[in-house]
């Protein structure tokens, strides 16, 4: 059986198929919530690259701190 | 329209309709597949990476305050550091001789502190631990250790030094 998806509003919707513009309009939709999904995961890694450089850069910060020290006694 | 050719009552799909269609939603399924195993991977190395930030600082900081609290005092000229592959032994911890800064490694986990107060750290492998100064008079100590995957260096002096033979009057 042929089981055309109606748009709802428009006359004689019943027996109509798609539209070119309800088919564009779904491919944005699906487009637009894949970039979302994409972009969130881009954040994230981001995010986590972010703290890892923070953490060296803390890191780094302690240990030219000790380095002065160090090299103030040794002196 | 997107149909191909006119509506004709209650026909079905043609062939050429239903492969076509195959193909589109097999395209769209593959575009999700790889789209979310992309997702997923990146996901997971975000984690591993605020993961190993996360456990380097609380590594970094355990091992700066375990070697602030060893204080010798400036008379004790015979002050040694035992430091072997996987573990390091100082004294003087708190300014006491007998009492003991410990940092060692077992099983993927390194344990740092004293007797009374310790922290062990899982998900972190000792690299190397070696002293730090000149003429064999420890100052501190350089502590290199990976936290998931990523190689870090700590490197902690003491709160005091005893004095050296190059200080005596």
């Amino acid at each position: 059986m042929r089981t055309p998806i109606s748009s709802p509003g428009k006359a004689g919707a019943s027996q109509d198929g798609w539209t070119t513009m309800d088919a564009i309009v779904a491919l944005a939709i699906v487009a637009i919530c894949a970039s979302a999904v994409l972009g969130g995961a881009m954040t994230l890694g981001a995010r986590g690259r972010s703290l890892s450089v923070k953490a060296r850069t803390h890191i780094a910060e302690g240990n030219a701190w000790t380095d002065d020290i160090v090299s103030s006694v040794s002196r | 329209m997107i149909s191909c050719r006119p509506f004709q009552g209650d026909e079905g799909f043609t062939l050429l309709e239903t492969v076509i269609a195959s193909l589109a939603f097999a395209a769209i399924g593959l575009v999700l597949v790889v789209m979310s195993s992309s997702v997923i991977r990146a996901s997971s190395a975000a984690q591993a990476e605020a993961r190993g930030a996360a456990t380097a600082m609380l590594v970094d900081k355990a091992i700066r305050e375990a070697v602030d609290s060893v204080s010798p005092p400036f008379w004790a000229c015979a002050f040694k550091i035992d430091v072997s592959k996987g573990s390091c032994l100082i004294p003087y911890a708190g300014g006491i001789a007998d009492a003991m800064v410990t940092i060692s490694a077992k099983d993927s986990a390194l344990s740092i502190g004293t007797a009374e107060k310790s922290v062990s750290l899982s998900g972190v492998e000792l690299k190397s631990i070696t002293s730090i100064g000149e003429d064999g008079e420890p100052l501190g100590i350089s502590v290199t250790y990976t936290a998931y995957g990523k190689e870090y260096e700590t490197r902690a002096c003491f709160s005091s030094f005893p004095l050296g033979a190059s200080d005596e009057p």
